[in-house]
């Protein structure tokens, strides 16, 4: 079984390249987008990915705007069902309310512990698994 | 009386210490006295009473030590029975208090008890002596016919005045003052000398006083009773006694308060008829038969018969007026200087002639009374035999000769002397009548304080004083050449009446400015013909008028009318009216700057209300934190009664997306009768009930005007009125209605025309909008600048709400970046330090610079915030150091080595200085270049590079810090400095920042005497470089 392939879509570097190690060091696969337009790009041409890692103050679409292009554009159709976790410094922000309701996990940044985020990614791949199989 | 009944001088002696009495008694004795003695004050007040009295002395021991009262307490119960008794008070002590007790107690003198009696003893004696000589005098003083006769009829106070000051005696005029203490005051003793040193002796009096002329304010002693100063007695003589020692003075003077009411007394005392008649008396006794004698008036000339003997049917006439006689009058009777006999001509004036009754006479004689110049009467006898007689017995008249020449002109003299006093006297009785009857009113004057009312209120005052029978009050209307009465007293007739100037009496005054006498008005050339015609004819007989001038101009005119006949004005009256007219228009003026005064109170007081009110709707609004109620209370504050009190109120907002004015609120009424029916509505409501209920109002338009303006949008580019203020920021009032219709028309169809003011809300920054405020509904729709001005200060409170919610707004963003900013570090750092504590990594030199990097991060984030903190508060202080430049740098770079290895970017240092140290604070100079070579890598895309590099020159040092990053667009060079700014590429790419790194290096630098200046190109990179001046060098 290959490893599963994980996007991270981030606008800072220190904050990019811990994610990056946290979740090489336990053998998923990372790639790493600096701005929407970069995470849309690579979702555009590469249909492989398993789960998305999505900070919200990302630019020029932040990362809820990012998710409903995600969801709702052509382009995307095959990432509709992708599971999602928001990393955030702006935990209480209104627009993430929509994207708590929707069962997708909202990471606070710094993480309360880093075990948090990669047992939320193993969750959600976890959830996302017999679906996909289906 | 004591001393006048017998010869001998009865002396009482009391005294307890029987050795001091008897010496007393046996040297009184010798002096050849009639001596009595006691030991006590009781049996000294018994034996008095024993002998009724009949005692000229009583010497008084003060201490009566066996008695059970003291010298003093008898002293005063003896006076009060019997004041004619000269007690002599002998004291022990010799102080002032116990001597001012026993004159107190009524003690004619008082002695010092020597030790050595017989001191004390040849004092009494010698004071025994001067009383008995006194005692003379004064009884000499009750026969003088001086003080009996001269001095009542002149009112005059005439005392003897001893050594202690005490009134011996005064005149039966002043017997209220006799045997009594009256006081006198300290001058008297000054006095006292002159009139010993100087006077000579008197004609009038056996004691030989002297008038001394002139009174002399040194001289003058002040006579008291009670509190009052009754008289000044102004003149002295000594009085001696026979060995020619200076005893007391005789002193005499006037009355004080009331001299003016005793001249008119003695004046009047004179009944100046009777004193006619005795001049006529004695024509009779030299044998004539018939005498008249007439008074001459001035204005205008008449004729008063006053006294005449010899004239069966003489009934003094009425005086009749000449004026029409003038001819005759001036040939006939006063042609002549001297007495002169006249024979029938035939050519005798008749009217003249039935006047003075001579018509059947063929030959009489006329007698000029003169008075100093001028003619004021006239006598004018005859020889008439007055009958009756048995027909044709009648006898021949004695024929008129000037055997009695002379003593008919000393007669004369003395007649005219009597007429002249007699004038004299009305003349000052009618002036103290005024003067006392504008005393009393001088109150009352002072009191109106309404021109109208004053006016009114003069005319009965002056017809009062002048004892007349009407006035009126006339306004002066020089333009319209119109004077018309506007007041009137029992004048009801002429009320509004109008002359014109130069027309009667009143148009006469006006244009002349000159007060006016017209007796016998209807027969004067200046009469106006308007009142010969009924019913004005006979109104009144006689009239005075006064100009009232104020500010230069004649206003009033003020006029006195009498219906009597015999009523004829004489010039004192007419300066008494004037002098009365010029007090009610001093008045007038009071009360002019009274009004101004209350108005100028009132209009303080509007503006302290106003001012008031601003801060009140301030507090509100700026404690309030709905915008909209902000705006509603605002306007609230302008159009109440309790605020700003504009009709109307309109506010207009810029909206920046649409670049136009935006109508945000109105309050006020659109009809006149919607603003009677709001103003009386909310009329009782304070402005707090009114600011309350508006922050109650349901949101959207609440009345036909709100909903109007709401509606309006004017774009700002648009020309106007309205956009003008908005654009300059500036208050612009349009007086003129004219003017909106044209500059805005949108405006002026939904408020009309009327003058108006557009008021800016000017924040810090920028202008908000503007308020438009008119007084549509008011009487006066006129706007006052210094309404206006409380306008502007409303409009700022309110842009100053906006611009503390603007400051609050940025406050809280930049709070919540900058713990954003302080977050991020952390979430690098807090992974890290857990993994590695966990054992999931292990350390390793990327780990630590991971670690290290974020803490550098967060460190330059806090340093640069505290810096600016210093630099913001003028606390940045250098602590300046010789350190190692290429230390510097090495140590910046060490720090941003991992944060440019993360992102591929090749880091180097140039170094070129030749001398390494450089004097600088070196933490603050690196904090600058670090958050310069921070920025460089965060605008240095990956794979780029950053260059630090150092050199020097003979004047400076310079630090270049050279990046291959994005540049910086030109439009934002010239704010890069600028707190807080990000600039588009920082947005655009979300790189991190807190806006301040590159003002806190400039600070820095610019504390070290230098200047950071840059060079950039977008696409390219930019160069900053620092320039530090070496010490020492100029620039």
């Amino acid at each position: 079984m290959s490893p599963k392939r994980i996007l991270i879509a981030e606008d800072r570097l220190d904050h990019r390249k811990v994610m990056k190690d946290l979740l090489f060091s336990v053998g998923y696969d990372v790639i790493l987008a600096e701005n929407s337009a970069e995470a849309e790009e690579i979702l555009r041409t590469d249909s492989g990915i398993d789960l998305i890692v999505l900070d919200y103050a990302l630019l020029p679409d932040n990362g809820v705007r990012l998710m409903q292009k995600i969801k709702s554009h052509l382009a995307f159709r095959c990432y509709r069902q992708i599971p999602l976790i928001f990393v955030t410094a702006y935990p209480e922000n209104e627009d993430l309310v929509a994207v708590k309701n929707r069962n997708i996990p909202v990471l606070s940044k710094p993480f309360r512990h880093y075990q948090d985020f990669l047992d939320a990614v193993k969750n959600q791949l976890a959830n996302q698994a017999p679906k996909k199989g289906g | 009386m004591t001393f006048t009944d017998s010869y001998a001088t009865h002396v009482l002696v009391v005294d307890d210490d029987d050795l001091g009495r008897n010496i007393l008694a046996g040297a009184l004795s010798q002096a050849g006295y009639t001596v009595y003695s006691v030991d006590g004050g009781e049996r000294a007040i018994e034996y008095t009473h024993q002998v009724g009295g009949k005692l000229d002395f009583i010497i008084m021991d003060q201490v009566l030590r066996l008695a059970e009262m003291d010298g003093i307490e008898a002293t005063r119960q003896i006076h009060r029975q019997y004041p004619l008794i000269r007690t002599i008070v002998m004291t022990l002590y010799g102080d002032g208090e116990t001597s001012r007790a026993a004159l107190k107690a009524g003690a004619y003198r008082y002695v010092f008890r020597s030790p050595v009696l017989s001191e004390a003893v040849s004092e009494i004696v010698g004071l025994i002596g001067s009383a008995q000589a006194l005692a003379q005098i004064e009884n000499d003083l009750r026969d003088s016919f001086w003080l009996n006769h001269v001095t009542p009829q002149m009112n005059m106070a005439v005392g003897i005045v001893d050594r202690t000051y005490r009134v011996l005696y005064a005149n039966p005029a002043q017997d209220a003052l006799a045997g009594r203490k009256t006081r006198l005051g300290g001058i008297c003793w000054v006095e006292w000398h002159n009139a010993v040193q100087q006077k000579g002796p008197c004609p009038w009096c056996p004691v030989k006083p002297v008038f001394d002329g002139e009174r002399n304010d040194s001289t003058v002693v002040p006579l008291f009773r009670g509190d009052d100063v009754r008289h000044w007695l102004t003149n002295a003589s000594p009085i001696m006694d026979a060995s020619g020692n200076i005893i007391a003075a005789l002193k005499w003077g006037e009355d004080v308060t009331e001299r003016e009411k005793i001249h008119m007394q003695a004046l009047e005392a004179q009944d100046s008829d009777e004193r006619l008649k005795a001049a006529l008396n004695q024509i009779r006794q030299l044998g004539y038969s018939r005498a008249r004698l007439f008074e001459l008036s001035e204005n205008p000339p008449q004729l008063i018969g006053r006294v005449q003997f010899g004239s069966l049917d003489w009934d003094p006439p009425k005086p009749k007026f000449l004026a029409s006689l003038d001819h005759a009058f001036n040939a006939t009777l006063f042609e002549y200087r001297t007495p002169s006999i006249f024979h029938r001509t035939g050519e005798e004036n008749p009217v003249l002639d039935t006047l003075t009754r001579r018509s059947t006479v063929n030959e009489w004689m006329e007698i000029p009374l003169w008075s100093g110049s001028e003619i004021i009467g006239i006598i004018e006898i005859d020889n008439q035999l007055i009958g009756p007689f048995p027909p044709g017995r009648e006898p021949q008249p004695h024929p008129l000769t000037n055997e009695h020449f002379d003593q008919l002109l000393s007669i004369a003299g003395y007649a005219a002397r009597a007429m002249g006093e007699e004038r004299q006297f009305y003349e000052i009785s009618r002036r103290l009548q005024f003067q006392e009857a504008l005393r009393q009113t001088e109150t009352e004057l002072a009191q109106i304080l309404d021109e109208n009312l004053l006016l009114k209120w003069m005319i009965p005052q002056a017809v009062n004083f002048l004892h007349a029978s009407g006035g009126s009050l006339s306004q002066c209307f020089p333009e319209e050449d119109q004077v018309r009465i506007l007041f009137t007293e029992h004048l009801d007739l002429l009320e509004s009446a109008t002359f014109a100037y130069g027309e009667g009496l009143n148009g006469r005054v006006a244009e002349s400015g000159q007060s006016l006498i017209l007796n016998d008005y209807y027969r004067t050339p200046e009469h106006s013909p308007k009142l010969d015609i009924p019913p004005y004819q006979g109104l009144f007989q006689s009239a005075i008028a006064a100009p009232m001038v104020m500010n230069g101009k004649v206003q009033w005119v003020l006029a006195i009318v009498d219906k009597d006949p015999s009523r004829a004005f004489q010039k004192y009256e007419l300066e008494l009216l004037e002098y009365f007219s010029r007090r009610v228009v001093v008045a007038i003026q009071n009360a002019g700057y009274f009004k101004e005064i209350k108005q100028w109170a009132a209009e303080l007081e509007a503006l302290a209300r106003k001012l008031r009110a601003i801060n009140e709707i301030s507090t509100y609004i700026q404690g309030e934190e709905d915008i909209e109620i902000v705006l509603r209370m605002a306007l609230t504050g302008v159009t109440s009664g309790d605020g700003l009190r504009f009709s109307r109120a309109m506010l207009f907002l810029l909206d920046r997306d649409r670049n136009l004015l935006e109508g945000r609120l109105a309050i006020g009424p659109v009809t006149r009768a919607e603003a009677d029916e709001t103003w009386n509505r909310v009329k009782y409501d304070s402005l707090s009930t009114l600011l309350h209920e508006a922050r109650k109002w349901p949101s959207g338009a609440h009345d036909p005007l709100d909903k109007q303006i709401r509606q309006a949008r004017i774009p700002v580019v648009s020309p106007g009125m309205l956009t003008e203020s908005f654009c300059k920021g500036k208050t612009i009032l349009s007086d003129d209605p004219s003017v909106l219709r044209t500059s805005d028309p949108k405006l002026a169809s939904l408020l009309g025309n009327h003058p108006i003011a557009f008021i800016p809300l000017n924040a810090k920054s920028t202008t908000l909008g503007v308020m438009i405020v008119d007084n549509l509904f008011l009487p006066d729709a006129a706007i006052k600048e210094e309404s206006l001005r409380l306008a502007e200060m409303l409009a700022d409170q309110v842009a100053l709400r906006f611009d503390n919610q603007m400051l609050l707004k940025q406050l809280e963003d930049r709070f919540g970046e900058i713990a954003h900013e302080l977050r991020s570090p952390l979430f690098p750092l807090k992974t890290q330090i857990q993994r590695l504590s966990e054992g999931q990594i292990k350390a390793s030199r990327e780990v630590y610079d991971q670690v290290l990097a974020s803490v550098v991060t967060l460190e330059s984030l806090v340093t640069e915030m505290l810096n600016l903190k210093k630099i913001e508060s003028g606390q940045l202080k250098l602590n300046k150091a010789n350190v190692s430049l290429r230390m510097i740098t090495r140590r910046v770079t060490a720090l941003y080595r991992y944060s440019a290895h993360t992102k591929g970017i090749k880091l180097t240092t140039r170094n070129r200085q030749k001398h390494e140290l450089i004097e600088v604070d070196e933490e603050r100079l690196f904090n600058a270049l670090a958050a310069m070579v921070d920025n460089a890598i965060k605008f240095t895309p990956e794979g780029g590079s950053v260059t630090v590099s150092t050199s020097e020159s003979d004047a400076e040092w310079k630090i270049q810090v050279i990046d291959s990053g994005y540049g910086i667009p030109l439009e934002e060079q010239s704010r890069i400095f600028e707190k807080y700014f990000r600039g588009f590429i920082a947005q655009q790419k979300g790189i991190d920042g807190n806006g301040i790194g590159l003002l806190v290096a400039k600070h820095i630098v610019n504390a070290h005497g230098g200047n950071i200046t840059f060079t950039s190109q977008a696409g390219k990179g930019s160069t900053f470089t620092i320039l530090i001046p070496k010490p020492g060098s100029k620039t």
